[in-house]
């Protein structure tokens, strides 16, 4: 997945992987504190736009924020190692986040089992094909540019459609219901 | 309405005598707490409607300035809603397994959604059937464990699909243990087509009907016809609420995915479909001249957050959580019906309630107390404090706590860390101002939780 090393320069490890990784990570943090607190601040009227807004940046934030990170990452010259953990940064940051902040409801054990949770399964599965797509749009745009590149291959094609089944056995099948309870069976078996 | 006065009339046979005095007799030596009521001689027919994740407020006569409930304003009218109606746990299945047994989840153990019903509970379904009642279970059970052999339960019918969540459309039942298609597409249709099937088979005995819907619990389906019908209605949320709230902290796991708006009008359309069919119920009693003698009890399992404290679901202490629907119809018994009752009620009371409503003895190991007292007179003293307690449920994002509630006043005690919480529901109903730290929180905090730690022990308020 890598890019022609002809016409993309590699810049600072700084530059390429961690400033992208970064910016998503600011946005989002100011999104979240935003989203929960905007009501504190006492603007009824704005507060339906405000949740629309913050609720929404969280959400994708989180969700797809890959889609950016992977391409400004590829197009600063990030190797492909540099630029996944670059995308993996804010969802795995945020499901860490969670996973402390369930510490409060649950013992240790629990609370990285609730980091596993259907949930943060999906915001992987969403983060991963994101990677995929934006890996083929970036090759898309340097072909565009004349580069000789194959747009479609198999690794990030399977990480595009990996989220379609994912989102399917999550969400789709039964309402949730039923991938919520195979979890939910893998939590007695380990705690009860 | 029906003429006559069923209850007080009914006549006396040897047989019912002799059964009397003879249950009497082994009640007073097994130690049961006899009720006041136990003089009377007649038995009523009972009907208890419960609902799922039905709040106190979402009801036309409760002023919602939504949500349209014909039945259940007229039930209020002709009866007595209990405006101060708690469940100990506001989670669905130890929310029902209290009014099955008149006890606390720590007593019967169906905690959470995880701790199986224990078949050693006694439920008054089970003493009505010993005492001579036609007893049906028909709708949603929904407790954690295999479906059990209900002792006491003539006709048993539920649902085990979706982990015995039940669907709106189209939900396989299980009858008598096999399974069987939906007759009607809406379940809600179906539970009670099953009713009145119940209710109207010729008998001798009076009959307990306890008939559990899955309405208006999540997905919040209404039938297709009342799909739009609050489509165009302003749905007054509370301020701190937003359309995405229920992917926050760890609330997704609710399964209220889309916009809390849309969710919100489904839910009240999903209740006004709920209502339409409690009518059914109702307008069975009076065209079959049974009204007059049968209680029909309506109660909601638990409350429901739209938005409150950025909160959608149940579990936490507050009230919009913890705050059911209970109303009482029973012309035979309740003086001065339409006049509400102010005094605070809990879901365990209603197995103790219909126990002396038949002349039963009320065991002991019952842990609520008998509305028969309010029911006659809405001026008769109520309980001065109750406890409520919520049991981890992983992985629902909900502290183990436990609080009580005064007349005035809630002190929350959880575990894990979290602060103490304190509220003077006089002055602030929302439950917005923590009074812990504050001088009139140090003031009101030693009684609170002394009185807390007596209702840990067992004590009555």
């Amino acid at each position: 997945m890598t890019a022609s090393g002809a016409e993309i320069i590699r810049r600072s490890l700084w530059d390429r992987a961690i400033k992208p990784t970064l910016a998503l990570l600011t946005l989002v943090v100011i999104a979240i504190v935003l989203y929960n607190n905007f009501w504190r601040l006492g603007f009824p009227s704005l507060q339906r736009i405000a949740g629309h807004l913050f609720g929404l940046t969280v959400f994708f934030g989180v969700g797809c924020g890959a889609l950016y990170v992977y391409r400004a990452a590829y197009f600063r010259g990030a190797s492909p190692t540099e630029r996944i953990c670059a995308c993996l940064a804010t969802p795995v940051l945020y499901t860490i986040s969670e996973v402390l902040r369930v510490r409060e409801f649950f013992s240790w054990g629990e609370s990285l089992y609730f980091g596993l949770s259907p949930g943060f399964q999906l915001i992987l599965l969403a983060n991963l094909g994101c990677m995929g797509l934006a890996e083929m749009l970036c090759r898309l745009n340097l072909r565009r540019k004349g580069v000789v590149t194959r747009v479609i291959t198999p690794l990030p094609l399977a990480a595009v459609l990996l989220l379609p089944v994912g989102v399917y056995v999550i969400v789709i099948w039964g309402f949730g219901v039923h991938w919520f309870y195979v979890y939910q069976q893998g939590y007695k078996a380990l705690f009860h | 309405m029906a003429e006559g006065n069923g209850f007080f009339v009914e006549k006396m046979t040897r047989r019912r005598a002799l059964g009397l005095i003879g249950g009497s007799m082994a009640a007073c030596a097994a130690g049961l707490r006899f009720p006041r009521f136990a003089g009377a001689l007649g038995r009523p027919n009972i009907i208890f409607i419960l609902s799922d994740d039905h709040r106190w407020d979402a009801m036309s006569n409760m002023g919602h300035p939504v949500v349209q409930t014909p039945s259940l304003d007229r039930l209020a009218s002709q009866g007595v809603r209990f405006n101060n109606a708690f469940v100990t746990t506001s989670l669905c299945s130890p929310s029902r397994a209290s009014f099955l047994t008149g006890q606390y989840a720590r007593t019967h153990g169906v905690q959470n959604n995880l701790t199986p019903w224990r078949d050693g509970n006694v439920t008054f379904l089970e003493l009505l059937k010993k005492a001579g009642y036609d007893t049906a279970f028909i709708g949603k059970w929904h407790m954690p464990g295999r479906l059990p052999v209900l002792r006491g339960v003539d006709q048993f019918i539920t649902f085990t699909v979706q982990e015995g969540q039940g669907r709106y459309f189209d939900c396989p039942l299980i009858v008598e243990g096999r399974e069987e298609s939906s007759r009607r597409p809406y379940i809600t249709e179906e539970l009670t087509d099953r009713a009145l099937e119940f209710l109207n088979r010729k008998r001798a005995n009076p009959f307990c009907l306890y008939l559990s819907h899955k309405a208006v619990h999540h997905r919040f389906l209404p039938p297709p016809e009342l799909n739009h019908i609050y489509d165009q209605a302003d749905l007054h949320l509370p301020p701190e609420a937003d359309s995405w709230i229920s992917w926050a902290k760890g609330q997704v796991w609710t399964g209220v995915l889309g916009p809390l708006e849309r969710e919100y009008r489904n839910y009240l359309a999903t209740v006004t479909a709920l209502d339409r069919q409690i009518g059914r119920i109702i307008e069975w009693a009076n065209k079959s001249g049974q009204a007059q003698n049968t209680v029909i009890v309506y109660a909601g399992d638990n409350g429901y957050f739209w938005g409150e404290h950025r909160f959608v679901d149940k579990r936490w202490a507050y009230e919009e959580a913890i705050r059911v629907p209970f109303i009482v119809h029973y012309p035979d018994l309740i003086n001065r019906p339409g006049q509400p009752a102010d005094q605070m009620i809990l879901n365990v009371d209603l197995a103790p309630t219909l126990l002396e409503m038949a002349g039963l003895a009320v065991p002991s190991a019952m842990e609520g107390t008998s509305l028969v007292p309010l029911l006659r007179d809405r001026g008769a003293a109520g309980r001065r404090a109750w406890m409520y307690e919520y049991f981890k449920d992983f992985p629902y994002n909900t502290p183990e706590h436990q609080a009580v509630r005064t007349r005035r006043h809630k002190f929350i005690q959880f575990q894990g860390g979290r602060p103490e919480e304190l509220y003077d529901l006089a002055h602030d109903p929302r439950e917005m101002r923590n009074l812990i730290g504050t001088a009139e929180g140090v003031q009101l905090r030693p009684e609170l939780a002394a009185m807390l730690e007596e209702l840990r022990r067992g004590a009555r308020l």
